[in-house]
């Protein structure tokens, strides 16, 4: 038989499960009360670790000597302007955290994702090594540019044009149809796993190996 | 006049020219540019840390209120916010009694969140299914289109089928590389083409939701 | 108003839900119950993953980016587990970083499973964890440029002058390759951008939630990522590599049945849409 902190433990996971299960019926008491009892959980955490980035970002390198780290400290105490009645002072924060995201996502998403994107759908055909892998990449390649025509809202899909955005419609169900199988598995695992737990559960209390 | 120019125009300046000295840096090799990006990412780190303690913050002040003046039409609220006050303080006491490094505190979070979270989203397999027993059916090329995509990949991860069919792997797989690369790589396109417009919006000052 | 009958038709339209539930959960315990064991199929982006993480030279050094937690915690455990082994016993050096707090727990977790002592792995020597670190984009940029720059300590409050292991390592010129397990569909597009766009040269392995490959896929295409592992069939396929299946292993075990009640249900629909066309055409 299992020892009783792994029994406890089990139990409590099931009781959690279990809770969260029940919603399949309806929204119900037990229900609500595994909702919040991860969500004051959740909070805490997120506090915690918080404050502990707090300290190992901030205060430790400012102690250690890098004072210039104040104004950052500062400006990052006046978030919590929104508590009070003067909340636009938090827009200072926000503002340079915004300008900061700008500054590094326009350069890599140009790069990264636009451009590389784009010349992989060269780079696909060119390096196939078979007649049917060329061929794959070749519509592979239609694919891409019949799917991007579809989200042409400036031109009326006639002729030619409403040709390539029906082929790439259906491009875009094949692919919705693909990343539902691929939702579904998580699905499963997510689900299975805490079932098990539970049937693990019960078997411990019945003393089944 | 001064309000107007203190509360919106300053931040907004703010991120405009930041965020160009940063895209320059980008794309000049310079090392003052280098050594302000590098200052400005400290910083970023710091800043952002207080906006996510905000969150629970923010948190804790409605669970709070919601305990001292329930919603009339759900008078039992009180109740479960007290359940999640409580609960805060007790994860409080135990990650900062025991260390959130401990076996305790980790034990303890694993046992919760863990299950909590990932039976919810499990779930989903039971109302996804639902609504795919609705969807996918064959109505038209594009419904036959999402069913093949869908069973294309669904066959393929099952185990049991491909030891049935192996050719099922090799199957799926081209339906991935070939089928779901174009729809995914369109994904990825029109959002970063969203990303960078709204950046440059922004820069331009065209856009204010970052202020407000 | 007389009230219109119901045809077999219209009842294989309508299940209802509870029906569903109860045939999910039955055919998720029967492999719990009596596990099948099949073999699990390596698809090409796995079978990529572990072919790369071959080519990272022992005794180099790997950043290892963790943010899954709650629900696709389950999914990518196993890969992460099985790729902390395998690192540990080529003697390749890891620095591993909590993005979300949520990871902060499920590093500790996955790493005491994995269980460095086997492996000869010293903390401070062959592994640092330095737990959570804020900012999501940010922090993956800033760690480029400079980790000693974006945080002062690891996970335990040691000072990262006092670790012998991060005496060497700083920013991307010390890594000879980069890890990452992420924990949504658009996560993976900061790694692409500050990271793959200014050091392609680095390659980046990735792990997932089955769910988030649709967006991983076309990378993988692309090149910026060189192989990834997509949920438990994934990572199942990492630790049949090594040769200990485990975590992973377990849980494909359930997909086998536990999608039977979805392709049934699937096929009812379209019997009962076509059934029920051909007899109003009729009528």
């Amino acid at each position: 038989m299992a020892d009783p902190v792994t029994i406890f433990w089990l139990g409590w996971s099931s009781l959690i499960a279990v809770g969260i299960m029940t919603l399949v019926w309806r929204e119900n008491p037990y229900y609500r009360l595994v909702e919040h009892l991860i969500i004051g959980a959740g909070c805490a955490h997120m506090l915690m670790y918080g404050l502990l980035a707090v300290s190992t970002t901030g205060i430790t390198p400012i102690l250690a000597g890098r004072t210039l780290l104040i104004i950052p400290l500062i400006l990052a105490i006046l978030t919590f302007g929104r508590l009070t009645p003067w909340g636009w002072i938090s827009r200072y924060p926000v503002a340079l955290l915004t300008a900061i995201g700008i500054g590094i996502l326009i350069g890599g998403a140009l790069e990264g994702q636009i451009v590389g994107q784009v010349r992989s759908i060269g780079d696909a055909i060119y390096t196939a090594k078979d007649p049917f892998t060329t061929a794959s990449a070749t519509l592979a390649g239609i694919a891409s540019i019949a799917a991007i025509i579809y989200f042409i809202y400036t031109k009326e899909h006639k002729g030619v044009l409403g040709g390539f955005a029906r082929f790439g419609r259906i491009i875009l169900m094949a692919g919705l149809g693909i990343s539902w199988g691929m939702e579904f598995g998580w699905f499963i695992t997510a689900l299975g796993t805490w079932t098990e737990n539970v049937v693990n559960f019960i078997r411990a209390l019945m003393g089944i190996p | 006049m001064a309000n107007v120019v203190i509360r919106t125009h300053i931040p907004m300046y703010i991120i405009s020219i930041i965020s160009l000295i940063l895209l320059a840096e980008y794309f000049v090799a310079f090392d003052p540019l280098a050594a302000f990006r590098k200052e400005m990412l400290t910083w970023g780190v710091i800043i952002y840390n207080f906006v996510t303690l905000l969150g629970s913050v923010l948190m804790l002040r409605f669970h709070t209120l919601r305990t001292m003046k329930p919603p009339s039409r759900d008078p039992k609220a009180r109740y479960y916010s007290i359940v999640a006050i409580a609960a805060f303080f007790f994860y409080l006491a135990i990650g900062w009694g025991t260390g959130l490094t401990g076996t305790q505190y980790v034990t303890m979070y694993m046992q919760t969140v863990i299950p909590a979270t990932a039976t919810l989203w499990g779930l989903n397999l039971i109302f996804s299914t639902m609504g795919v027993y609705r969807a996918m059916r064959i109505t038209g090329l594009e419904g036959l289109a999402l069913l093949i995509g869908g069973l294309s990949y669904f066959l393929k991860e099952m185990p049991i089928v491909a030891s049935i069919f192996p050719p099922i792997t090799g199957i799926g797989d081209w339906f991935l590389l070939y089928i779901m690369t174009p729809a995914g790589r369109v994904a990825v396109l029109t959002a970063a083409l969203i990303s960078i417009v709204v950046c440059l919006r922004t820069i331009i000052q065209r856009e204010r939701t970052a202020v407000v | 108003m007389t009230k219109k009958e119901k045809t077999t038709w219209d009842r294989l339209l309508d299940i209802p839900q509870w029906a569903l539930a109860i045939a999910a959960f039955v055919f998720l315990i029967i492999p719990v119950l009596k596990p099948l064991g099949l073999p699990v199929p390596v698809g090409a982006p796995a079978a990529d993953y572990v072919k790369w993480i071959q080519e990272i030279p022992p005794g180099s050094n790997v950043v290892f980016f963790q943010e899954m937690s709650g629900s696709g915690w389950d999914e990518i455990k196993g890969g992460y587990t099985s790729t902390l082994k395998y690192l540990w016993s080529r003697k390749i050096n890891v620095v591993i970083i909590a993005t979300y707090s949520d990871a902060g727990p499920t590093n500790i977790w996955g790493i005491n499973y994995a269980n460095p002592d086997r492996f000869g792995a010293k903390y401070g020597e062959n592994y640092v964890n330095l737990g959570y670190i804020p900012g999501i984009e940010v922090m993956v940029a800033a760690v480029r440029d400079s980790i000693s720059a974006t945080v002062s300590v690891d996970y335990l409050g040691t000072p990262l002058k006092d670790i012998p292991l991060m005496k060497t390592v700083d920013s991307y010129k010390d890594f000879s390759a980069i890890i990452v397990s992420f924990s949504s569909g658009t996560d993976m597009d900061k790694y692409v951008r500050q990271w793959y766009a200014t050091h392609p040269e680095i390659p980046q392995l990735w792990m997932t939630a089955s769910g988030n490959e649709m967006s991983a896929v076309s990378y993988w295409v692309g090149g910026m990522a060189k192989g990834y592992l997509s949920g438990p069939t994934g990572c199942a396929a990492m630790e049949g590599f090594i040769g200990e299946p485990g975590l992973a292993a377990k849980i494909t075990d359930m997909k086998n049945l536990a999608s039977i009640p979805t392709l049934v249900l699937v096929v009812i629909g379209n019997i009962a849409y076509f059934g029920k066309k051909l007899s109003r055409r009729e009528s």
